[in-house]
């Protein structure tokens, strides 16, 4: 887990360039031994977390007609297919303006219309085999983490993978055959 | 960056972890610590491995959610993993399934030791599109995004050449947007 205090947060109140630069910060406290986090949380007045600004989030930010499918999931629950969207969306007109205009614009985006609403958890007592579920059936990279409600910090699907690997590597049995 | 091809942000195959069909789970996990030890810094390092066929040619592809997903078979009766993670699955709902369908019983070393009898043809996703190594970053990002995708595969012509990654493609907008809130030189 990634505690709290290490991890990039911003007001409700920030934009989507404070939230960069937040990251940015960040990352200069990743050891060069780890993955650097690539998302933001945002908090409200009372230091509460109720938002994240992931990847897919940032980058869809960028494009203003992505607004108008911010609820993707509503279409996926109405019955339109991931197929059906993506077919659609590869041939809508997206990204016809300048890149670097568009990021510019983006910047002053406040984060509360970029953010996801922070709903995936898990108790930082639960274990192992309940992350790996968790995370498999959100299919989700991140988690955060509470402690009596309260977030504490972020599980990112990479440390866990890459803990899960040590204690396969461990427990397999040894193959003659195993190297490629 | 407005002027940005995919191609400079695709890892090529050659650095990449790369396994036959034939492998093992446990070959492919291997196989990529190898070629990520062989990385300087992890943010560059691979996160998934690719699959080819007996002719060198890419077929498919594993992903951490992969990789952990099928050391539970388990996960097999409930079908469409992306399908249902879509459709929106309650907190609630998602603790009563390991207690009902009795998921990761004895945790993650009983797990493992399948790793050595499953066979990556199995669980890998098909190579189904590619994005041409000559697009732009907007349309690299457009289908990432469209396919809420933390990697795409990139070809030239009908050939797989590479990975592009979420990742990659992510540091590049922020330090793009980070460049324009910084001073020039001489400030």
């Amino acid at each position: 887990m990634v505690p709290l205090s290490e991890y990039a947060v911003v007001p409700r109140t920030a934009t989507l360039a404070d939230a960069v630069r937040a990251l940015d910060a960040s990352q200069r406290h990743v050891g060069p031994d780890r993955q650097p986090h690539r998302a933001v949380l945002v908090i409200d007045e009372s230091g509460r977390v109720v938002g994240k600004i992931g990847q897919w989030a940032l980058l869809k930010a960028l494009e203003p007609r992505y607004q108008q499918l911010r609820n993707d999931d509503t279409l996926a629950r109405a019955g339109v297919s991931h197929q059906q969207l993506t077919s659609v969306l590869e041939h809508a007109k997206f990204f016809q303006n300048n890149l670097n205009d568009l990021c510019e614009q983006a910047a002053s985006e406040p984060v509360t219309t970029i953010m996801n609403p922070a709903t995936e958890a898990i108790d930082a007592e639960a274990s192992l085999g309940e992350a790996m579920h968790r995370l498999i059936i959100a299919q989700a990279l991140s988690l955060l983490v509470t402690r009596s409600h309260d977030v504490i910090g972020v599980l990112r699907l990479s440390d866990l993978a890459d803990e899960a690997m040590k204690i396969i590597r461990t427990a397999a049995r040894p193959a003659p055959d195993d190297q490629e | 960056m407005e002027t940005t091809q995919v191609s400079e942000l695709t890892i090529p195959l050659d650095k990449y972890a790369v396994v036959s069909e034939q492998a093992s789970l446990l070959q492919a996990m291997r196989t990529l610590r190898l070629v990520r030890d062989q990385f300087r810094l992890p943010r560059q390092s691979p996160r998934a491995v690719l699959v080819k066929n007996d002719a060198g040619r890419i077929v498919g592809q594993i992903g951490y959610l992969d990789f952990l997903s099928a050391l539970e078979p388990k996960y097999t009766l409930l079908g469409d993993l992306d399908m249902l993670s879509r459709a929106g699955v309650s907190s609630d709902m998602v603790s009563s399934m390991i207690n009902h369908l009795q998921l990761w019983e004895g945790g993650l070393p009983p797990a493992a030791r399948r790793a050595a009898d499953i066979r990556v043809r199995e669980i890998m996703h098909s190579v189904s599109e590619a994005i041409d190594v000559s697009a732009t970053l907007a349309e690299a990002i457009h289908h990432l995004v469209v396919c809420q995708a933390v990697r795409c595969l990139v070809r030239r012509g009908e050939e797989i050449i590479g990975v592009l990654r979420l990742a990659d493609v992510f540091d590049a907008v922020v330090d793009s947007i980070e460049a324009q809130f910084k001073p020039p030189k001489g400030e």
